[in-house]
């Protein structure tokens, strides 16, 4: 189905009607909805919503590009008031990162959320430019309007086909760790991918966010991942009531 | 469009732009007013958030006289693009890309919002900038403009709480796409006038008359009402002035001598984030509040053609 995010046409799709408490799914940076492993529709607490953010998949282009996290978190924010239902979150890279946004801003209604590895996952790092040095920032990002620009080239490169270039700005945007600090402390219990760490590098903001949210759990596999979410979910219902 | 139902407002000292040009940038096409002759050495004016171009009808003829004057209606605003999204990043962007389309080092004039975007622009951009002009654009106070007349107190919020406000506000605005109408320009003029007090006639509705537009329902606002929900990120004000040590180009930074709606900071503040710059010149404009070059044009343009000489 069709959200309107302003003028953007937003697609929700639902890959498993039902009723009851919904998994919504949040894909990475220039993947999108069609992507998701099918064995994740073993869910069987409710239905499964997976979500095409701006410039991605069937949903439309942001005029202008300007990407970042919070306005994906917007998008995903409108899903959450059309199924208008408690949900569980599975979110991927960027997903991740607006999955914690959101578990951590909508606590009553997102009842566990779980964080996979994915393209977006780190972001622009968690020092704001003036705190790194300006060798440091080039190579990162590159010099001036030029640089911004090969960035947007090189990075889109792998992105899905119809993805925007322009979303590869959640690639360069800024997660400072008292900001993560907040959103996993107010949020349920979380369930972090137990590969992040072992092929790559784990970002600060992921590690800040296990160090300090409530009871974190680490997943392997998407029956292990289902397994835990739905024990999480029982608990938070449980607590809420 | 319909015929206007009323004639432009007129005001002695303004003078609409000679020409004007559009431009391509990141998605958005931006509208750029010009005054003076095309071969004087070019100068660049950015306006503040909710302005527009013709807001420099006063200043930019006085600046005429010795340089090439283009005003950029900024992405949102008088009639550059509608976009989908802002971010402070493509204001900024935007004008470096201005800088690129004129093709020789420019002056740099930015007021509020637009202050402190060109001061970023040099920073991006150093060997597209001569000399920067930061009229009453130094930032927000370290405590922000996050409080909302009537909201909830957001200091007592955790960020994630005042996220979900912020979601809150962004649910009611995706569904509403236009301004409301008022039913003549005369109320148009009114709001304005509330919120900057010390806007007056016959100023306030020849600027006014410019950044909106009538249609079957009324008087709306031209700039995109999508730029009143705001964003949310990370953001905090103390990144401001540490950023500004990349400063290479000199700066002249302008506050009025008036306490104003919108500036200027407390002195203090505002000597602290200077700090930052390197090459600094500072000046305060009398009689003026926040809105220096509309208050005091004639005061403003001789500062500046002063500074940007030498």
């Amino acid at each position: 189905m069709q959200l309107l995010h302003g003028r953007v046409p937003i697609e929700l799709h639902c890959l498993k009607p039902a009723q009851g408490e919904a998994l919504l799914l949040l894909h990475a940076l220039g993947s999108n909805a069609e992507a998701w492993r099918r064995d994740l529709l073993a869910w069987d607490r409710g239905p499964v919503y997976a979500l095409d953010f701006a410039g991605h998949g069937k949903s439309g282009r942001v005029r202008g590009g300007a990407y970042y996290p919070e306005y994906f978190l917007a998008d995903a924010d409108l899903a959450l008031e059309t199924i208008d239902a408690p949900c569980v979150l599975i979110g991927a890279g960027v997903g991740a990162y607006v999955a914690l946004l959101m578990a951590g801003s909508r606590p009553t209604e997102i009842r566990a959320a779980a964080l996979l590895d994915g393209p977006g996952l780190a972001g622009g790092g968690s020092l704001p430019e003036h705190e790194l040095a300006p060798e440091e920032f080039e190579q990162k990002f590159g010099v001036g309007i030029e640089g911004f620009e090969r960035f947007i080239e090189e990075e889109s490169r792998s992105y899905g086909v119809g993805t925007d270039p322009l979303v590869a700005q959640c690639e360069r945007d800024i997660r400072p760790l008292d900001y993560v600090e907040s959103f996993a402390r107010d949020a349920n219990p979380l369930v972090f991918d137990d590969s992040v760490g072992r092929a790559s590098v784990a970002p600060d903001w992921w590690r800040c966010a296990r160090d300090v949210g409530r009871a974190p759990e680490r997943a392997q596999g998407a029956p292990d991942l289902l397994e835990r979410l739905a024990r999480l979910a029982t608990a938070a219902a449980r607590d809420a009531t | 469009m319909l015929a206007r139902s009323m004639q432009e407002p007129r005001h002695p000292d303004a003078v609409a732009p000679e020409r004007e040009s559009s431009i391509e940038s990141h998605g958005a096409t931006l509208r750029l007013h010009e005054w003076g002759d095309p071969k004087a050495p070019p100068l660049v004016l950015a306006h503040g958030m909710f302005d527009h171009s013709r807001g420099f009808d006063l200043l930019a003829p006085r600046l005429a006289e010795k340089y090439r004057v283009v005003a950029v209606d900024a992405r949102g605003h008088g009639d550059s693009d509608w976009c989908d999204s802002y971010t402070w990043d493509m204001d900024v962007f935007d004008l470096v890309n201005v800088t690129r389309w004129i093709d020789e080092p420019v002056h740099l004039v930015g007021h509020s919002k637009g202050g402190g975007q060109v001061m970023n622009a040099a920073c991006m951009a150093p060997d597209r900038v001569r000399q920067v002009v930061n009229l009453d654009g130094f930032g927000p106070p370290d405590d922000g403009f996050f409080q909302r007349p009537g909201g909830p107190d957001l200091s007592r919020m955790s960020v994630a709480e005042r996220c979900a406000n912020y979601l809150d506000r962004r649910r009611v605005a995706a569904k509403r796409n236009a301004w409301r109408p008022y039913a003549s320009l005369a109320d148009l003029v009114a709001r304005r006038h509330q919120q900057n007090p010390m806007l007056e006639e016959p100023w306030l509705s020849y600027f006014v008359f410019h950044g909106a537009r009538e249609d079957k329902d009324g008087w709306r606002w031209k700039s995109d009402p999508h730029n009143a929900a705001g964003g949310f990120g990370p953001f905090k004000p103390e990144w401001i002035a540490p950023g500004w040590r990349k400063l290479r180009a000199p700066l002249l930074a302008v506050i009025g001598s008036e306490a104003d709606t919108w500036g200027p900071l407390p002195e203090e503040l505002l000597v602290g984030r200077l700090d930052n710059v390197k090459h600094l010149e500072r000046a305060t404009v009398e009689g003026a509040g926040h809105f220096i070059h509309m208050q005091q044009p004639a005061a403003t343009a001789d500062l500046l053609l002063g500074f940007l000489e030498h």
